[in-house]
This record gives C-alpha cells, structure tokens and sequence, in this order.
C-alpha cells in the first residue's frame, strides 16, 4: 500500500468519529501543553537566577582568599604559597582563561591644587579585558604601561582642596586624564595639619598618568583606580619602607593589603577566570583541591538551583503525569476504534492487506492524534506563557533593579527547543500509545475477526 | 485443462471445550482451472469451512491444500497477503463491504493494497461498476444502496485485481430468486470472459444449473461429484 493511500485513509477514519479523535487530541493538547508549561516556568526560574546573580558580579570570575595560605587542608597536605608560580600554575588548570593576584594599596593622588584618596588594584594588564572591566574614556591598560593608570567614574568626587579654609570640592568637570597627577604614601601629604606633624623623610610624590575612564560597574572598580600589578608591587614595598620609618612617630600607618614581602605566604587574593559557566564549578574544585578557599557567585546560583531542584521536579512530574493520562487517551481510542472495526480488519485482510499495512494504518492514526495535538499544545503554550508574562503570575520574586530602571522577568520562557520538543515528543509517545491496540489489530485472524460483529 | 487447486485430504477440526467437531473430515478435489465448481450440502457440512480454507483465510488441521503449485497452508501472513492479492477474490453472503467507504471506494480497496496508482484504480473500478450495472450508484455508500446492488459492489470488488480464482460463500442467500438469477448470470459471465475459475457454495439446488460440476457435502465428507454442465445442456436442448 502506497504512503499517500495510507495517509489518506488514516485521516479518513480519524474523521469518522470526528468528536472522538477531537476530544482524544485535546487530549494530547493538553498534555503537551502542561509539560512545555510546567517546563518553561523551571527553565524562566534558572534564567531568572542566572540574571540576578550576573547583577552581583560577573559569574566567571573565581576569587581566591588566601586565609589559609602556609596551613594544612584538612587532609594533611600543605597548602602551597600562593605566588606568582603558583599563578602560573592556576592558569594552567583546564578551563582557566586567566588568572591574576589582585593587590590592594591606599594613596593620595595629587592634581594640582586637588588632593582625594585613592584606592589601587594591581591586576595583570593581560587580564584587564578578562575581568569585563569596561572603558567608557581613554584607553584600557596594555602591555608595557607602568605609571599609568585607568580610574573609577566616582574617583574624582573624592578630590577636594586641603589648603581652601572651607571644604572645596574639586569641580564638576574635573577631569583627571588632563591634570598632571602623581601619588604619595604619606596620607597628611599637602594637609593642613601635617606641617605641625614633621615627618622624618620627606616624602617626594610619584607620578602617574590617568589613561582612561572606567564606565559604571556597581563593583570596586567604580571608587578605585587599577594599575599594573608590578607597578603596585613595587610602590607596596615603598610603602612598607616608609611605613617603617615613620612606625610610631606619628606619622599615619597605610593600610596595605596583598603584601608580597619575603615572611609572608604569598598574595591575599587572587582572580581566576573561566572560559565558559561549565567551566566554573570544575575550576573551583580544583582550587579547592589546593587548600585554598575559592568564591564566584555561581555558588549562589548553584544554590539557588538546588533549592528550587525539587520545585522544578515536581513540575516536570505534573507534566509528564498529564501526559500519561493523555497517552492512555490515545490508546483507549485506538482499542476501541480497533474494537469498531474489527470485522473491518478481517475484510482488509481478505481483499489482500499486508500486515505492515494495517499496522501502519493504526500507527498513523494515532500518528495523527498526536501531531495535531502536539501542534495545538505547543499554540496553547506559547499563549499561556505570554499569559503568564503578561499578568506577571509567576513562582517567586520576578522584578530586578537594573541601571536602566526596574526589570521584570518572566515567569514562564519558552525557548525554540522545547517548543520543537514538544512538536516532536506527542507524536513519538502516540505513535508508543498506538503501537499495543495495532498490534492486536494485526494480529487478529482473518476468520476471528470477520465473525465479529 | 489443468488443475488450479488441489485438496489432498484435508481435515478441519474445531474444538468446543473438550469436544472436537470434524467440520471438513478427508477431502481430496481437484479444481480445474477455468471451471464453474458448485459446493452443496446441508447447512452446517462444512462447506464454508472448505472455502475459507481454499481462499487462504484459514488453515486445515491437517492435509494440504495447492493452487497452482504453492501449498498455501505453509505461507506466513505476509506471503498469505501477497498471495490473496493475486489469487483470491471473496464474494461473502452478507457482502461486506466497508460502510464508510463509497461503492467506487470499495471495489478499489483491494488495488490500493496492491500498491496500484489512484488514476489507475479508479479507472478499473469504474469499469467493473459499469459491468455490473451500478454507473450511477459509484458515489453512494452501502447504507444507501439495496442488497442486491450491495452484492453487485462485492461482486465488483472481487474481480477487481483480477484474481485467479473467484469464492462465492452462498452469495445469493439474501437475495429474492429474481436477483439471485441475476447476480449468478453476472458472476458466471465475468468469469467465463476472463478465464477465471469459480467456486461457489450454496444450498440452493436451482443455481447449481450454472456449474460445470456440483460437488456434494455431507458431514464434512465428499458424498459424490455430479457433471452439471451436461444437467445445464441437457435442460438447454430439452
Ligand atoms: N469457528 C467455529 N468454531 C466452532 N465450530 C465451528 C466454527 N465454524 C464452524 N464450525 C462448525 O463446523 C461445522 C461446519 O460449519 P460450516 O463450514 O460453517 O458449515 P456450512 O457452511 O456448510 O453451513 C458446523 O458444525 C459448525 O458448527
Ligand atoms: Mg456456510
């Protein structure tokens, strides 16, 4: 029998009984829509998470603390230093696009007659684009640079005049890319007070040089500037000079983070960056590994997963359920249409149908069910999820704050392979439902089934 | 003439709990090709058990059964199918035709199961309608035609792939003696025109007039053979 033939009595006998095989394919449009539905709403919640928890920081940026740097892990081992061999070797993980210490020194910066506090980060220049720190002015830092700097876009609020008799801010058009600028360690430096408080050296400032503007981030890199990480090595250990010559003489102790010097255990911190999101979590095992305490917001997210694995299931477990009940739909229709046409079958068999013709008669028509139903439901689908979005009914908290104002998120996200999922699922699990009842109509007897009546 | 089928001692039992009934109990025939052969008997001898089992729609307990030089009780359903196809059209008492399907439809169901192009199958159905006098009935369904024009439909239908041989099971039995005359005129001419063989059953000792031989059935056992073809010239000269 022809394939045109077959498909075209199988249509034919689905119309037969057009209120049966309507109601069975609402069936199926139900059952697919409760599964792409029930889907979509645990696909939007780990969207949503992914989108919220982008907005603490970038999620493939592992910190590492060096807290326990020198110690022991919990197994015995010693906890390797972490110095800029151990870097190396970080980067060598698989996964590791790059990784960077990150040394945090304070300063005063001078322009002109403007002095501010200064926060520096000293990161690789090599890892400047790895860490998304975006350049809204100027130039980013590149291979070569030593005393130039990029800074924050609240950097200049900071700048005042400390000779003015009353407080003088720097203008609002200050800008520090045009000013000659150059840092000191002694905080008091060009205050009023400090002429009273005499250091023993006096200090000379160093100069730097302002390349460029970072745009807004919500991060650090927002109040502080960032400069090659040898730069700042080097200006740490001017620091600590400084700082001990003038221990105890009055003069203000800098704070100083990541120190490098000779008895400690290496950097405080270091940055590593994956290649991809999958890459985060085998990463950071593998920092673990070491003994050193490793954090990336991607621990938020996988938590949030996690606490919301059980909701998801027992979505998924709806829908799979609505389409069982659907799936015996199709195969109570097949039985009793089978059941109907019994003697039909005998008489097909007498005029020479072959097996395979009857069975695919069957399997088409079940076919049938499930291909329109499965078209249905996946429309049903795509109209209650805009539904959802649209009346925002949702599990859980769906509204972010973001720089360009209040954001909502859907509820339910349908993306393009579980609506072909689920064009492609409902006729494969029919063509399943019509396989027992055209089973039995094959194997039916010629004579059995023509005394039926 | 030769031999188109041959019965070598079949045996058809049926089991009714812990009974066994002999429906066809030792019969050897041989059919020869092109030939009118009658089944008579008393209701319940056996004679449609004979003739399901020579269609290939069931299979003897025992004994074999050929047409042409296949033994068709050996074939798996598929081969049965092919077989049918070629072989066998089926003219049933009751008729049996597809309800939801038209007359034109009907006669050309067995085509689409040979695999046999639309254009093609309608033409043919279309014709054989005609030569059984239903060209203005191709459209109705069996519900709206009478029984007599029911029978034509399955009469048509079984000479459709233009089988071998042709099985009526008492295809007049519903049918007033005036159609029955009508309908035996139509199956024996459309035989005859195209060298096909006919087995008939009925218990209806009128029609037997049309057959070149009148096999008679008693308790699923031959209980002799009669020539009636001589019976059908005899009464022709007389
Ligand atoms: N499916 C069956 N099951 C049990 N017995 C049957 C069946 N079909 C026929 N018989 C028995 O076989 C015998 C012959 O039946 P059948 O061939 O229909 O006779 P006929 O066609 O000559 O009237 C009868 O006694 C009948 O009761
Ligand atoms: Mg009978």
């Amino acid at each position: 029998m022809k394939l045109v033939d077959l498909l075209f009595l199988s249509i034919k006998n689905l119309w037969r009984h057009k209120l049966r095989s309507l109601l069975t394919i609402l069936g199926v449009m139900i059952g697919t829509c409760a599964i792409v539905i029930m889907l979509s709403l645990g696909i939007a919640m780990n969207r949503n998470f992914m989108t919220q928890v982008n907005q603490m920081g970038n999620i493939m940026q592992i910190q590492i603390y060096n807290y326990n740097s020198g110690g022991k892990t919990s197994d015995g081992k010693d906890i390797p230093k972490l110095d800029d061999k151990m870097v190396a070797e970080l980067e060598k993980i698989k996964g590791v696009e790059g990784a960077t210490p990150v040394l945090n020194i304070s300063v005063k910066m001078i322009a002109g007659k403007y002095v501010g506090w200064l926060q520096i980060i000293g990161i690789k220049t090599s890892m400047f684009e790895a860490l998304d720190i975006p350049i809204a002015q100027g130039r980013s830092l590149e291979d070569g640079d030593t005393n130039q700097m990029v800074i924050g876009t609240y950097v200049p609020n900071n700048f005042y005049n400390p000779k003015a008799t009353r407080w003088e801010p720097a203008p609002a058009d200050f800008n520090l890319m045009e000013e000659d600028t150059s840092i000191t360690w002694d905080m008091s430096y060009g205050e009023k007070y400090a002429d009273k408080t005499k250091s023993k050296n006096k200090l000379k400032p160093v100069k730097v040089e302002v390349v460029g503007m970072v745009g807004q981030t919500g991060r650090e890199y927002d109040w502080s500037a960032v400069m090659p990480l040898e730069t700042v090595k080097q200006y740490q250990k001017e620091i600590e000079k400084y700082n001990k010559q003038n221990n105890g003489s009055g003069g203000m102790i800098v704070y100083a983070s990541g120190s490098s010097s000779s008895t400690d255990n290496g950097y405080q911190q270091v940055i590593v960056k994956a290649k991809t999101i999958d890459d985060v979590v085998p990463v950071m095992e593998a920092i673990k590994e070491y003994g050193y305490e490793c954090y990336s917001p991607i621990q938020i997210l996988e938590e949030m997963k996690k606490q919301s694995a059980g909701l998801r299931q027992i979505l998924l477990g709806i829908g799979i359920m609505s389409f069982f009940i659907a799936a015996i739909g199709i195969a109570n229709t097949m039985y009793m249409s089978i059941y109907e046409r019994t003697r039909e079958i005998g008489i097909f068999k007498v005029i020479g149908a072959r097996l395979k013709d009857i069975k695919h008669l069957f399997m088409l028509e079940a076919g049938w069910i499930g291909v329109f139903g499965g078209m249905l439901g996946v429309g049903l689908s795509f109209l209650l999820s805009y539904l959802l979005n649209r009346f925002n009914i949702g599990l859980g908290s769906s509204v972010i704050w973001t720089p360009e104002g209040e954001q909502r998120l859907p509820s339910s996200y349908i993306p393009i392979w579980l609506a072909l999922a689920g064009f492609g699922f409902s006729p494969v699990a029919s063509l399943m439902a019509g396989l027992l009842p055209s089973r039995r109509a094959m194997k039916l007897s010629v004579m059995r089934a023509l005394r039926q009546d | 003439m030769s031999t188109i089928i041959k019965l070598d001692n079949v045996y058809r039992a049926y089991r009714m709990g812990s009974e066994r009934i002999m429906a066809v109990n030792g019969i050897s025939l041989d059919i020869e090709e092109g030939e009118i052969c009658c089944l008579q008997g008393p209701s319940g001898s056996g004679k449609s058990t004979l003739l399901h089992m020579m269609a290939g729609l069931d299979k003897p307990s025992k004994g074999s059964i050929y047409i042409g030089k296949t033994r068709i009780e050996t074939l798996n359903e598929n081969q049965l199918a092919l077989f049918r196809q070629r072989y066998v059209g089926f003219i049933f008492q009751s008729y049996y035709l597809i309800p939801t399907l038209t007359a034109l439809e009907n006669v050309s169901m067995p085509l689409t199961f040979c695999g046999i192009p639309k254009s093609k199958r309608i033409k043919i159905a279309k014709e054989l309608l005609e030569a059984v006098g239903l060209k203005d009935r191709m459209k109705h369904k069996p519900a709206q035609m009478s029984g007599g024009q029911q029978q034509r439909v399955s009469i048509a239908r079984a000479f459709s792939n233009n089988p071998k041989v042709v099985f009526a099971d008492e295809p007049t039995g519903n049918l007033d003696t005036a159609t029955t005359f009508e309908m035996m005129d139509l199956m024996t001419n459309m035989a005859k025109q195209r060298n096909q063989t006919l087995v008939i059953v009925t218990h209806d000792t009128e029609i037997s007039s049309y057959a070149s031989r009148i096999v008679r059935i008693r308790d699923g056992k031959i209980e002799k053979i009669e020539n009636g073809r001589d019976m059908h010239d005899e009464k022709i000269n007389a």
